[in-house]
């Protein structure tokens, strides 16, 4: 094995006398792989931010034809005949059911007047905590019930005027929310939320007698079907029941859509680019090195061993480019993420999340990209006769 | 013959070379331009937006609603030529369900005298005005769910429950981008009748035609003056500066596409520096010679400048005549198709400026090389074996 040892030394010594066209060809590949890997994590962060604030064995109950739980209006008893219904969990204080209004109020940010955003507020009582245990507390305390106390999820902390502890915001003129808590819950959605007492937001928005949406924890997964059968029956209330999976999927499915579709778009011709890039270097390597590699042939190294060697050459180049892409990409997870989801008309804060899926995918096109572009040049070497390629 | 006319039959020594540069340039300038257009889809419906509009929604959040006397009351201020109030809600269609439909109930007389850039026969807008249940429906939807004229359609409710019968007044054409392609407007007097007493007389927003534009700043002040002492209060803006809030609200994509339009042009700038540096190390022992026989150091300078900027050139061209079929074409259909997208452009401007931006960068990339022809000994440069 020693030939093909000498070989890959070979080859990944000639990088390095071409130092300056290496590391273009390297940054050329490693730019494609960062693209490709930020707009991947992005959709996988978006992905990770709706996806987990649905959970298998919980359900929505909206008003039949409603879209989301802001188009969404149904009469105070929707929440009793929910309760009512088989299929619903119960603790020691009840079934978990909660009765939920949730309205959008504009904020500003901190240091730009003009970026308003509109901030999803949802109006909960106790229940709410009991039926999503993942919400826990990170600063202060939770709102007392029957108060204008709200808690901001950790997402919106600090991002928008008022939404810090100790600080407030006008819910509507004369109706001040004072911020006690920041919570968390396990990066979803509700992160993005202000929770405030639901009577507080009735009151203030006029919803007097009418609730949003009803959630609702289920005994498992497979009582769904059994649920929604029994609360969609009585057609004067008209409403339906939805997974709660299913439900964040739908809202999030137009941009997730939208940030993969670009990220696709691009990162493609970003590739085509890198793969080009890659061609070019390799082929400055081959008729560069003629004379090298007819000695080489005439050493005795076959064809095969040349081509090999020349490949070796062009995937230590994709590995390195493709290394040093996801070494930048790694570090925008540090970088805050925030857009309207046009889809609710709600803010929606997320990251680049580091899914390995993304990682993979990314790599594997820069290494595509690489060995892809390397290969041309490598059977044109493979190709040269020993005897033409030393007289030159 | 000039050096500059030698610097580009340099070009000429490795074919291939040459193609395969010029072609990475180009696929890099259609990518940058891609991105721009993009960008433009959101843009340019802050610049098409017409400047003789002011717009008043609810002070807290878009879901608010302002009591109708608003519109009234708006359209007595001295300055406003038409108001109108609109409310929105969502319909769908009973069997196509994913088809996304951006309803408006608004009230009809001075939205038809006010939209102009909703192309449509006179006749359609005032049998739209004078039909109760009548719906102005863009041609592009007319055309996905097959509707024509006069004929009657159901629609589901999701905003406000229910079905909802509709007959097709209008078919119109939006000639402003990112405006009207999937809507259909009803009248609101229609959605008001349906509503329970107690929830009856609301919009959600009041748009106004002003007679002078650069008036529109102060009016938008003065009607947010005079309903700040009611419940509701509302905040007013000029119909542009809305809409570029509204595009605000996506700016960290419009920020991550602005990143990758810059990282694309650093890729050209690796690309054609590789190149131009691939060929100068090939040619040591000719610039040697030159430098024997005479030759300044400018003239090597002339040289790569001149080879890696028509790199530059030639591949920006390519590109950007490149661009308008795959931008506007396949990459159109597809944004189009997958996700509810207005048709892509080129920007003109940045078709321009990618010709140049791509001769500037050859110029650029020529640097490393050129600095390394001039610090390279005249004898060892005629030693050197390629």
């Amino acid at each position: 094995m020693a030939p093909l040892n000498l070989l890959f030394r070979y080859g990944l010594r000639s990088l390095w006398v071409r130092r300056a066209t290496t590391v273009a060809a390297i940054c050329g590949i490693a730019l494609t792989v960062f693209v490709l890997a930020a707009a991947l994590m992005l959709a996988a962060g978006l992905r990770e931010t709706l996806l987990s604030a649905g959970q298998p064995d919980r359900a929505l109950v909206l008003q039949g034809d409603a879209f989301a739980e802001g188009d969404s209006r149904v009469r105070q008893n929707a929440a009793q005949l929910v309760a009512a219904a088989p299929g619903v969990r119960h603790d020691a204080q009840g079934p978990l059911v909660s009765a939920e209004t949730v309205v959008h109020v504009y904020l500003a940010q901190p240091n730009d007047e003009n970026r308003l955003a509109s901030v999803q507020i949802r109006g909960v009582t106790e229940s709410a905590f009991r039926l999503r245990p993942e919400v826990t507390l990170v600063a202060g305390r939770k709102p007392a019930e029957g108060t204008n106390e709200a808690m901001v999820g950790v997402g919106l902390r600090g991002q928008y005027n008022g939404l810090e502890l100790g600080q407030g915001f006008a819910l509507q003129k004369n109706r001040d929310v004072k911020v006690v808590g920041i919570f968390a819950a396990e990066r979803s959605a509700y992160e993005s939320e202000v929770w405030v007492d639901l009577d507080l937001v009735r009151s203030t928005f006029g919803w007097q007698g009418y609730l949003s949406a009803v959630s609702v924890r289920l005994e498992s997964e497979q009582a769904f079907d059994r649920f929604a059968a029994a609360v969609t029956l009585d057609k004067v209330q008209g409403l339906s029941a939805e997974r709660e999976r299913a439900y964040y999927r739908k809202v999030s499915d137009n941009l997730s859509n939208t940030i993969s579709v670009i990220g696709g778009l691009v990162a493609g011709i970003f590739a085509l680019g890198a793969m080009l890039g890659a061609t070019i270097t390799m082929y400055g390597a081959v008729s560069q090195r003629r004379r090298e590699i007819g000695i080489l042939r005439a050493l005795g190294f076959a064809r095969g061993r040349v081509l090999l060697a020349l490949l070796v050459e062009s995937s230590a180049l994709a590995l390195a480019g493709g290394a040093l892409g996801l070494a930048f990409a790694l570090c925008t997870q540090f970088l805050h993420f925030s857009t309207v989801n046009w889809a609710t008309g709600q803010e929606l804060v997320f990251r680049f999340l580091p899914a390995p899926r993304a990682l993979g995918l990314a790599l594997a096109v820069g290494c595509v990209a690489g060995i892809v572009g390397g290969f041309f040049p490598a059977l044109k070497a493979a190709r040269l006769s020993p005897t033409e390629a030393m007289r030159r | 013959m000039s050096l500059w006319s030698l610097a580009v039959r340099n070009l000429r020594r490795s074919i291939q070379r040459t193609v395969l540069t010029m072609v990475a340039v180009a696929v890099c300038v259609i990518a940058f331009l891609l991105l721009r257009a993009l960008n433009a889809s959101w843009t340019d419906q802050i610049t098409q937006t017409p400047n003789n509009r002011v717009v008043a929604r609810h002070k807290v959040g878009w879901d608010q609603t302002l009591p109708v006397h608003y519109v009234a009351e708006v359209a007595k201020f001295s300055g406003i030529k038409h108001a109108m109030g609109g409310r929105w809600l969502g319909l769908k269609h009973p069997v196509q369900t994913q088809v996304y439909i951006d309803a408006t109930a608004v009230q009809a007389e001075p939205f038809v005298q006010m939209h102009y850039e909703l192309v449509a026969p006179e006749e359609q807008k005032r049998a739209f005005v004078a039909e109760r249940r009548g719906l102005m429906v863009s041609e592009e939807l007319a055309q996905r769910f097959g509707w024509s004229l006069g004929q009657t359609v159901h629609l589901k409710g999701t905003l406000f429950a229910g079905d909802w019968v509709f007959v097709v007044t209008t078919i119109y054409h939006s000639t402003r981008h990112g405006f009207g392609q999937r809507s259909v407007w009803l009248h609101w007097e229609y959605l008001n009748d349906r509503e329970p007493v107690d929830k009856r007389d609301l919009i959600n927003i009041i748009s106004a035609e002003i007679f002078d534009p650069s008036q529109g700043a102060q009016l938008a002040k003065a009607i947010d003056i005079h309903f700040d002492q009611q419940d509701n209060q509302t905040f007013t803006q000029e119909d542009q500066a809305l809409n570029a809030s509204f595009v605000g609200m996506f700016g960290a994509i419009l920020k991550a596409l602005d990143v990758a339009s810059v990282l694309i042009l650093g890729v050209v700038l690796l690309i054609l520096g590789n190149t131009v540096a691939m060929g100068a190390r090939e040619r040591t022992s000719e610039y040697g010679v030159m430098r024997a026989i005479g030759f300044g150091p400018s003239a090597l300078i002339v040289l790569l400048l001149g080879e890696a900027a028509a790199l530059g050139l030639g591949g920006g061209i390519l590109g950007t005549v490149l661009a308008f079929p795959v931008v506007e074409g396949a990459a159109s259909r597809f944004v189009q198709e997958s996700m509810d997208f207005a048709p892509l452009l080129v920007p003109r401007a940045f078709a321009a400026a990618a010709v140049v931006l791509a001769t500037l960068l050859g110029a650029l990339a020529a640097a490393l090389p050129a600095r390394a022809a001039l610090q390279l000994e005249v004898t060892d440069a005629l030693r050197h074996q390629g």
